[in-house]
């Protein structure tokens, strides 16, 4: 073999890892939409919606009234059956009034949280989203509820 | 020899670049590919599910006022005036009832309607389920004492569901021509377990045409309804304000027969002078309601040549969750049971067959049907050419 052919040889070896090393470190750097991500945290936002939309007349409403009962703590129930047990909620529930100078103020019901999210769980939460919803009382009382789902890492 | 060296060394150096190349990359540009593809099937399946669920279609009242499914213009299965999510019960009825072409002159908007009309056919398919958002079961554990079960769907016993369940009894006399429905209503609390044990009275079986068993489920503001019906009923259909019934015998006058609603021990309790009458069970009750203008039909608009009947009802409860009534059919006296709320109902299940799965996209929702919680699932996917 002479020196020719062992330079050719090197030339392609030195051709062939800058090939390769230069189409992985582009792939590598290249960013990728995360599909997976963009379209869970959008289903989650519909699924909280979703939720909010239903229980608000039947188990928000009629529980808010009966202000004496521990309607938080059945409203926890209600969540915790209809949802999956990979989603962790947080609800609150808030008397919206309006003052006389035009500025909307919040008022939180909730005694206790409604929530199955532990401590101990809360670095388990991969992503998250949040839906809120308006609903009035036939006595006029207007509330909002806001809901926030959250999906566990390897849920 | 040097040159062949050469060459062996060369040819080595480019199968080892294809390889890697090959190996490293094609995994991942399919996995992007497969993330595209998913996402884009997502896309199109979340247009598909906010256009059925949040639209009343075109025209609005389609399940009513609609033969054909060439009369839609736009598909959709909201209740119109209904709030987010609320289905109407009319149109789930025109889809997923396919004895609907047999006993009735409305044609059933069938798998592919839906596809045309939702501009997928060709390209997509799709399936509908509809399950109640609690799984409710009734086991007859001995006699007239039966099990009630509420889970969920993940298969978490629910404790603490207030259930109420209501056996409706039927009875025919001949000689006096009059229908007798006992009424039974029983309630109770489901335990840790997700079971409440329910018993219903011990009843005269002569006369007896059949029974039908409703479980209605409250949980915490979480409403389900579960029936059990006799195998022996004759089903009816309600669309709108109009009953059908596939046959009756010529000689069978519902105007003559007077209808009775009792207790057990009291069956003549509750005389109903309507005739005829059918009975809507409600979550609460029992409600009347007069059946007018029974005529015959001669034949279907798919050409069958059964004929069938056609009542209407006068006042439609809400609230309904089925409709009975007693007919002759094939000579015996029968009970109608017409359903507005079904155990589950599905469409486009795919088959391996008709239409083979590749990759689908699944969009779950939570809609009102009648006042009760549904389960909606729908499933998209690529249609595959045959080649």
């Amino acid at each position: 073999m002479d020196r020719r052919g062992q330079f050719r040889i090197i030339e392609a070896l030195v051709t062939a890892v800058l090939v390769v090393g230069s189409m992985m470190i582009a792939v590598g750097i290249q960013r990728m939409p995360r599909f997976w991500i963009t379209y869970e945290t959008e289903d989650l936002e519909d699924m909280a919606f979703n939720m909010l939309a239903e229980i608000a007349d039947q188990a928000l409403l009629s529980r808010l009234l009966d202000s004496k009962g521990s309607w938080e703590t059945d409203l926890f129930w209600t969540l915790n059956t209809m949802l999956p047990p990979t989603i962790y909620f947080n609800m609150s529930i808030y008397k919206m009034s309006l003052s006389s100078g035009g500025n909307i103020s919040l008022e939180a019901l909730n005694r206790a949280p409604i929530t199955n999210i532990q401590q101990e769980n809360a670095d388990r939460i991969a992503e998250s989203a949040s839906a809120t919803y308006v609903f009035t009382s036939p006595d006029g009382t207007v509330y909002l509820a806001a809901l926030t789902l959250a999906r566990s890492r390897g849920g | 020899m040097n040159a062949s060296v050469e060459y062996l060394v060369a040819a080595l150096l480019v199968f080892l670049l294809v390889s890697v190349t090959a190996s490293s990359f094609i995994p991942d540009i399919l996995l992007r590919a497969t993330y595209i593809s998913e996402s884009q099937l997502r896309i199109e399946a979340e247009k598909i599910a906010d256009q059925l669920l949040l639209h009343p279609g075109d025209p609005a009242d389609w399940g009513v006022n609609s033969t054909y499914p060439s009369e839609i213009n736009v598909l959709g299965l909201a209740l119109e005036g209904g709030g987010p999510y609320d289905l109407d019960i009319n149109k789930l009825i025109r889809i997923y009832e396919s004895s609907l072409s047999e006993i009735s002159e409305k044609e059933q908007v069938n798998l592919e309607s839906m596809a045309r009309l939702l501009g997928i056919y060709g390209r997509y398919s799709l399936s509908i389920k509809l399950t109640p958002l609690l799984n409710v079961t009734v086991q007859n554990i001995s006699g007239n004492i039966h099990e009630i079960t509420v889970k969920t769907h993940d298969d978490l016993p629910v404790a603490n569901a207030m259930t109420r369940a209501v056996r409706v009894t039927a009875y025919v006399n001949q000689e006096n021509k009059t229908v007798t429905y006992i009424e039974e209503p029983v309630e109770n609390v489901t335990d840790y377990n997700g079971k409440a044990t329910v018993e219903f009275a011990q009843l005269p079986e002569e006369n007896k045409l059949g029974s039908i068993i409703v479980i209605f489920v409250d949980f915490y503001g979480v409403k389900t309804v579960f029936s059990s019906i006799n195998e022996e009923a004759v089903c009816g259909v309600i669309i709108g304000n109009e009953i059908y019934v596939g046959h009756v015998d010529d000689d069978f006058n519902p105007e003559e027969f007077k209808t009775r609603k009792g207790r057990p021990g009291d069956p003549g309790g509750g005389a109903i002078h309507l005739y005829p009458a059918a009975l809507h069970v409600t979550p609460t009750t029992l409600e009347p309601t007069i059946l007018s203008a029974g005529t015959l039909q001669p034949i279907t608009p798919e050409g069958s040549a059964n004929p069938y009947y056609k009542f209407e009802l006068e006042g439609l409860e809400k609230k309904s969750v089925m409709a009975i009534f007693v007919v002759k059919s094939q000579g015996a006296y029968k009970l109608v049971v017409a359903r507005r709320a079904y155990n589950s109902l599905n469409v486009g299940v795919p088959t391996l067959a008709t239409s083979p799965v590749a990759r689908g996209a699944h969009i779950r929702r939570i809609v009102n049907i009648s006042g009760f919680l549904y389960y909606f699932d729908l499933t998209l996917w690529r249609v595959v050419e045959e080649s």
